[in-house]
């Protein structure tokens, strides 16, 4: 009974055309649900790196409240600690990683470096010059108190140097056309850049990092810490993205800096320059 | 045959499922569309708010730690010289100020290298290239009283905590109804956000009225604009409703509505309060060279070993330390401040008064009358009773004057009574008393007063000298001084034992409010402490001081800074 009622009620299976049918509108959805995925996950780590790029400058910013300077970078093996310690000599390289592990900064690789969405470390230059007439740089050395002295002083390099003195030199530009390894453009007054005092410049390479596919000017910005033979120099560039089928090479590093306004002033309010 | 004919229930399948298909897609975009509408809309008024907070701070920071005019802003960059390029538009010397030259967009280049007159050199920009949520760049307006004014020989403003309390000028903003938030804002940053309202920027320089938006208030017609210009409108700005949230039901404004103006401001309190530090620094950082000797961390530590004495309250021509004066305000002369005598005498029907340095170390000698003066000449000058003589010159009225020649040998051929005004006298005898700084002398007979300066090394000069903008903007007249020099320390709050401090006094607290530690308004320059300090515990004339970082409020705006330890 059962049997017969089965072999009289056909399941009707899927025709190939109703199958065909369905497999499109599938294809349809996975495609539109999968391409802005991969859109998101990019949107998501370039979200992820501008915020930590934001924490760094805040981080940094605290820190020279407090210290009376801007760290160090920290090299390729120093775990994320800024090289030298404390600030005692000029700075082992000018442009290095960020020294998370000497900010105390989260989060942070294994070895102590910040990572930015694409898990290559955060990259951070700061300014060497010294025009308050020290040898050693004036926003990153530490003067150490003269004990000898009758009162306790707190005063570090920038503040031993003074406002008036300090002289940042890096350059962020807008363009590698034209740029030396010490200013944005040869013609006088300077022309080509985004800010020509800049006391820190705090940057991702972004999602292609270091692969030798970008154009010139991702060039300007990867020279120096990965020992790639290139002379350290203190110009940056920064632009909107770029396409590895654009003409001028592909760009896609996000670039921040410090200005020294905001530096000096939020140094002032902790009663750390004068 | 066929076992499964192709009948019309399977078609009719077919058609379900497209039809399912379309509608779910069409319902999908639908959805996805209005959300992403939705949320790129809060994203960029997000964006917005962020890089408006952004530019007020690096303004302020640009303005305080400019290197020669701290707290001067630059103007802005207007559409007047032909472009809109980023860089700050002054205007030339024979030209006169017009207040045009005060709204236009935000120059994020710093100084254009034409307003490189006076002295006031190009400083670099403000650090990044600010723009809206839509990509706008933001629009900045400033106040006339914080600007370089570049007529003629150019003059700079004197900013300091007393500027706050200047009547004219300042911009005020308005909230989306009208009613006042702060009528004294130095500067105001605003993102123009899309154009509204047939809003046309498609000229190579478009007006400011292209950017910034207006509204209309329904109850009387009142129009806001973004654009106003003074004199003939007022200095205002209206941070209004923006357009999306003003429907079509509202009554409060005029249809059709186009806003959306989104800003931010910079009030002159904000600013002095940050320009404050950076001058209780520099005062520090002198009186701290003063004392240690040079080191690696002191490079000009003139090492003389204790924190000067200090002027009396109320200085305001040469600032002389007096010996044993621990509080007061900074001796701030760069020479060593001449010791003098001034002396009265009246008898017969004649008054005289001279001062042993002429009029070097006086501000001026004021012969009051029985009667009102009618007449002057020279360095004099009358009100009423008073002639006020501040060099060679006379007042009559009648056949009865009053003379001083060039050296302050002063007489009048009738009785009257003498006062040798800011001359900080230490003591006065017979017919002369001392009040405040000054002396009063009167009645028959001879009197005279004295000043003996302490022997302290000058604190202004050398590795202690004060930077040059202190001077000119007159700084020091905005800071109590008191030193633990006679032995007693000074206590901060909870920090004991401090051997130096200042105190920020913040502009004089004046109508409609009253000073905590005087119940009424403070007057300045003046000897009473309570002109100065707001609290009972600054100004109770003992060793015991405020901590750091109260907040301040109308009625009170005292600052502690602790020089040392």
């Amino acid at each position: 009974m059962i049997k017969k009622s089965f072999s009289h009620r056909r399941v009707g299976g899927f025709t190939l055309v109703e199958m065909a049918i369905v497999i499109v509108i599938l294809g349809f959805v996975l495609g539109a649900l999968l391409m802005p995925m991969q859109v998101q996950r990019q949107q998501q780590a370039q979200l992820q790196t501008e915020n930590t790029l934001a924490i760094a400058k805040r981080a940094l910013l605290g820190y020279a409240q407090t210290h009376g300077r801007l760290p160090c970078p920290a090299t390729a093996v120093s775990n994320g600690i800024e090289q030298p310690i404390g600030g005692t000599a000029a700075c082992t390289q000018a442009v290095g990683f960020l020294p998370a592990a000497t900010l105390g900064m989260q989060p942070a690789d294994a070895q102590g470096y910040a990572l930015d969405g694409w898990n290559n470390r955060i990259r951070y230059a700061v300014a060497q010059s010294s025009a308050g007439g020290a040898a050693t740089p004036d926003f990153t050395t530490n003067i150490a108190d003269n004990a000898a002295t009758p009162l306790v002083n707190e005063a570090d390099g920038m503040n031993v140097v003074g406002m008036s003195n300090l002289a940042p030199d890096l350059r962020v530009c807008a363009s590698s056309v034209g740029i030396t390894a010490t200013v944005c453009s040869a013609a006088v007054p300077e022309t080509n850049y985004l800010i020509n005092n800049a006391v820190a410049v705090i940057y991702s390479i972004g999602a292609t990092g270091n692969q030798a596919i970008g154009g010139a000017d991702e060039t300007a910005n990867l020279n120096d810490a990965d020992a790639n033979g290139i002379v350290d120099d203190g110009v940056f560039v920064s632009h909107e993205p770029r396409s590895a089928a654009d003409v001028n090479g592909e760009f896609d590093h996000i670039v921040t800096w410090i200005s020294p306004y905001v530096l000096y002033n939020a140094m002032i309010e902790a009663g750390q320059l004068h | 045959m066929s076992s499964r004919p192709l009948g019309r229930s399977g078609q009719r399948g077919i058609v379900l499922i497209l039809i399912a298909f379309i509608i779910g897609l069409g319902a999908a975009a639908f959805m996805y569309k209005m959300f992403n509408a939705s949320s790129l809309q809060v994203e960029q008024d997000e964006k917005t708010m962020r890089v408006l907070g952004e530019a007020k701070s690096a303004l302020i920071a640009w303005a305080v730690s400019h290197p020669n005019h701290p707290g001067q802003m630059p103007y802005p960059d207007r559409n007047g010289d032909g472009n809109y390029d980023g860089y700050s538009d002054c205007f030339a010397t024979n030209v006169s100020f017009s207040y045009s030259f005060l709204l236009g967009r935000l120059p994020i280049h710093g100084l254009d290298p034409n307003c490189n007159n006076h002295g006031i050199t190009v400083t670099a920009a403000l650090g990044a290239d600010f723009r809206d949520g839509t990509g706008e760049p933001l629009w900045y307006a400033v106040s006339k009283n914080l600007v370089h004014d570049y007529n003629g020989t150019g003059s700079n403003p004197i900013i300091n905590p007393g500027i706050a309390n200047v009547a004219t000028d300042w911009i005020e903003v308005v909230d989306r109804n009208g009613s006042v938030i702060s009528n004294r804002v130095a500067a105001v940053i605003i993102a123009p956000g899309t154009s509204v309202g047939g809003q046309d920027r498609s000229s190579a320089t478009p007006d400011a009225r292209e950017y910034l938006d207006r509204i209309v208030r329904s109850s009387d017609g009142v129009p806001f604009k973004n654009y106003a210009l003074p004199p003939l409108e007022a200095n205002q700005f209206i941070m209004g409703e923006d357009i999306r949230r003003v429907g079509a039901n509202d009554t409060v404004f005029q249809k059709p509505y186009y806003f959306n103006d989104k800003l931010v401001f910079i009030t002159a309190d904000e600013l002095l309060t940050a320009l404050e530090a950076r001058a209780a620094n520099e005062l520090k950082n002198a009186l701290l060279n003063y004392y240690e000797p040079a080191s690696g961390d002191r490079p000009n530590g003139r090492g003389i070993g204790y924190f000067p004495y200090a002027a009396s309250l109320g200085s305001s021509k040469d600032y002389a330390c007096v010996t044993s004066n621990v509080a007061g305000v900074l001796p701030i002369s760069s020479v060593a401040p001449a010791d003098f005598t001034c002396n009265y005498s009246r008898g017969g029907g004649v008054t005289s008064a001279n001062c042993s340095t002429g009029f070097t170390n006086v501000s001026s000698i004021v012969m009051r009358k029985n009667n009102n003066f009618t007449s002057y000449s020279g360095a004099c000058s009358y009100s009423g009773r008073d002639c006020t003589c501040t060099g060679a010159g006379s007042c009559s009225r009648g056949g009865q004057t009053f003379s001083c020649n060039a050296l302050a040998s002063c007489n009048a051929n009738f009785n009257g009574t003498v006062t040798f005004k800011g001359g900080e006298f230490t003591s006065a005898n017979s017919r002369c008393s001392l009040s405040c700084t000054d002396v009063a002398c009167s009645g028959a007979g001879a009197g005279s007063a004295t000043r003996t300066s302490c022997v302290d090394p000058v604190f202004n000069t050398g590795g202690s000298q004060l930077p040059t903008w202190i001077m000119t903007n007159q700084w020091y007249d905005y800071f109590y001084y008191a030193s633990s020099r006679t032995g007693i320390k000074l206590t901060g709050g909870s920090k004991t034992n401090v051997d130096s401090l200042l105190i920020g006094t913040g502009r004089s607290i004046v109508a409609p409010f009253s000073a905590l530690s005087k119940g009424s308004a403070q007057l300045r320059p003046s000897c009473v402490i309570n002109d100065y300090l707001d609290s009972a515990e600054n100004a109770n004339v003992d060793q015991i001081f405020d901590r750091q970082n109260i907040t301040r409020t109308p009625n009170y705006n005292d600052h502690t800074y602790i020089v040392a330890p």
